[in-house]
């Protein structure tokens, strides 16, 4: 849906996508290296923009572009959906990155930061290819708890997959935003202390 | 080539964070290890970097995919 919320980071942040962001769209969904975990998309942008388009009308739908804070280019998405105002869930995902992007951690922590803190959610889950393992192990990494395997959950192209749903309550974002925020701020310290030696 | 007490450093530091015996990891790339997400590859990293005294570059970070190539990447620094 269209929306307002931002957030930003120390060395990224996230804004809301625009019809203007097809292109990046396509180019990080279809460009190589890409997983073979993503579902297929509308490939060519204008049918990219009719699924934006779509999307602007669709409520309890926040859908993202990841951004370099010191360039601004664009480095990834991540959308949080299905949000459930009332029972104060929701899930996450269209979460990809630019290969060779530093962008996943900080992305996260954004994320949570706009679903705990400014949505005020109790719970937000995320469901994951089980075969996906580093997806799988770096939200448990982050300290999300597994809650279960979803057999036969995902259709993508003319594959079914098992996936795995991981939660993270507020309380337990509570607990471990220090340590993720510190290595976060530590990897953009880095990153513009390096750029300014360039 | 690195040295022993090198391999052994990192080793020690990467099974640590992954919290599997170095041994086990030897020889493999972080693809092959399920436990190496892109969140426990900043903690090796820092981790390294503080245990030895050396700073990565950006660019070198994504590279840092096993043992091996940490070592390699150490020595280079050393060698500068």
């Amino acid at each position: 849906m269209r929306h307002d919320l931002s957030a930003t980071g120390s060395a990224f942040g996230l804004r809301p996508i625009t019809l203007a962001d097809a292109r990046f769209v396509v180019e990080l969904r279809t460009g190589s290296g890409r997983s073979e975990f993503l579902h297929s998309i509308a490939a060519d942008i204008p049918r990219q923009e009719a699924y934006l388009a779509r999307y602007f009308d669709r409520p309890g739908d926040y859908y993202f572009v990841i951004y370099r804070l010191a360039t601004g280019q664009p480095e990834g998405t991540v959308g949080l959906y299905d949000v459930d105002r009332d029972a104060g869930t929701a899930q996450w995902g269209r979460w990809i990155v630019q290969e060779g992007s530093l962008a996943a951690l900080e992305s996260a922590v954004l994320l949570y930061e706009l679903a705990f803190d400014r949505l005020q959610l109790r719970m937000v889950y995320c469901c994951t290819v089980a075969a996906n393992t580093p997806v799988v192990s770096f939200h448990r990494s982050f300290g999300l708890t597994t809650h279960g395997l979803l057999p036969r959950h995902f259709r993508i192209g003319d594959r079914v997959y098992d996936a795995v749903e991981q939660r993270l309550t507020r309380e337990q974002w509570s607990e471990i935003r220090a340590g993720v925020r510190a290595t976060a701020a530590r990897l953009a310290e880095r990153m513009a202390r390096l750029q300014g030696s360039e | 080539m690195a040295t022993d007490s090198l391999r052994l450093k990192v080793g020690e530091i990467v099974g640590l964070a992954l919290r599997r015996p170095p041994d086990d990891l030897i020889g493999l790339e972080r693809g092959q290890i399920s436990e190496w997400d892109s969140l426990k590859h900043m903690e090796i990293v820092f981790a390294v970097e503080d245990s030895l005294g050396i700073e990565f570059r950006e660019e070198e970070l994504l590279d840092l995919n096993s043992i091996a190539a940490i070592c390699e990447a150490v020595e280079r620094h050393r060698a500068a």
